[in-house]
């Protein structure tokens, strides 16, 4: 990975709070194959991404599932970075990306501070948690009455249809307009 | 107020400054026994801390009786979520004898920020913690079900002969409503 200079066009179009989220982390050039977050294993930093794209895969049964592709405006990692257990998933470049490299410390000053665009950051990632919380919840739901409703499914899971699910709270694709109240 | 915030969890993090701010902004509520709080699928942009009695989250079953999938008890919170992003109610929620609750809505907290922004950043922070957590309970639900050679997802989701029966039994629920409550237990 390399570091690249500030990027001051991020300064106009998105809201305060998406430019405190930018402002919290380094920009980084990752090449394709990169990987951000491995199964399995810890990752300190989350990502967000701001050019290129990331996949999200999984080995389910010994074999490397592609479960989600993600663009720009992705969040990655993120509760792996906040709460600090493994990731079950993989998270890496597609393509030569840009992220926004987000470190522990940047993203808990983010979260406790009340500067005014702090703030607008912090509501702005409660806001797209909240609803990457109610869509897989919702999904999740579908896919249990599914279970037992389909007659050829007599009560399993469609585990890879679970595991997309379970991607989805890995990467969040955030809309940098949506309003932070 | 504080002395009854210091006491939820949601709110364990937050220092007694911090709690005190929010407390500003929140209101007592009462409810007789059997009030109805808020309607499935009424506009929902406010939460409740349950200061005395309880509510009951229900939905309605096969055959229009009405079945409690949760309890939201005493020190608990109901609807944190939706003073930060209003969203329909998914389920009616009662009260349960007489309940006293904190309010605190949308507008309220649009009023905390300007006000009390280091409190808000307290209750924004802590609100999205609780959902990570959450989260990281769906993740781990799932990866033990990937992880194990038995079909595990349900042996322990509905052991309410009930719930399953109206899953089952002919003119099934939504899966949103027939699954809410062992979802809400994973988010």
């Amino acid at each position: 990975m390399t570091s690249e200079g500030p990027d001051e066009s991020s300064k106009a179009g998105p809201v305060p709070g998406a430019y405190a989220l930018l402002k919290s982390g380094s920009p980084v050039s990752v090449p394709a194959e990169a990987v951000l977050c491995q199964e399995g294993h810890t990752t300190p930093n989350c990502y967000f991404l701001t050019q290129g794209q990331i996949g999200i895969e999984k080995v389910i049964h010994g074999k490397p599932r592609k479960l989600a592709m993600l663009g720009p405006g992705a969040m990655v990692a993120l509760m792996a970075a906040l709460d600090g257990a493994p990731a079950n998933v993989t998270a890496k470049a597609l393509l030569d990306s840009t992220v926004i490299e987000i470190a522990p410390r940047g993203l808990t000053g983010l979260l406790a501070s009340d500067e005014k665009e702090s703030l607008s950051a912090s509501t702005l990632l409660a806001v797209h948690g909240i609803r990457c919380l109610r869509d897989v919840t919702q999904k999740l739901a579908n896919l249990l009455c599914e279970s037992i409703t389909e007659p050829n499914q007599a009560g399993h899971l469609d585990l890879i249809s679970a595991a997309r699910i379970q991607a989805h709270a890995y990467g969040w694709q955030l809309d940098p307009h949506s309003p932070t109240g | 107020m504080n002395q009854s915030l210091r006491q939820v969890r949601l709110f364990e993090a937050m220092s007694e400054s911090e709690r005190a701010g929010l407390a500003r902004f929140m209101r007592e509520r009462s409810f007789a026994n059997g009030d109805t709080v808020c309607l499935r699928g009424a506009p929902g942009d406010t939460m409740f801390v349950i200061l005395q009695g309880a509510f009951s989250v229900v939905v309605q079953g096969k055959t229009s009786e009405t079945l409690e999938i949760a309890r939201v008890e005493r020190g608990e919170v109901l609807g944190e979520m939706f003073c930060i992003d209003p969203s329909p109610r998914p389920a009616t929620v009662l009260a349960v004898g007489p309940t006293k609750v904190l309010e605190m809505g949308r507008d309220d907290l649009a009023r905390m920020r300007r006000e009390a922004p280091k409190s808000a950043a307290a209750l924004i922070t802590a609100v999205f913690r609780e959902i990570v957590r959450r989260l990281r309970r769906v993740d781990d639900r799932v990866e033990r079900e990937l992880a194990s050679e038995e079909e595990s997802f349900f042996s322990d989701l509905w052991p309410e002969e009930r719930g399953l029966r109206a899953l089952t039994d002919g003119d099934v629920p939504t899966p949103w409503k027939a699954c809410f409550s062992r979802i809400r237990g994973c988010a």
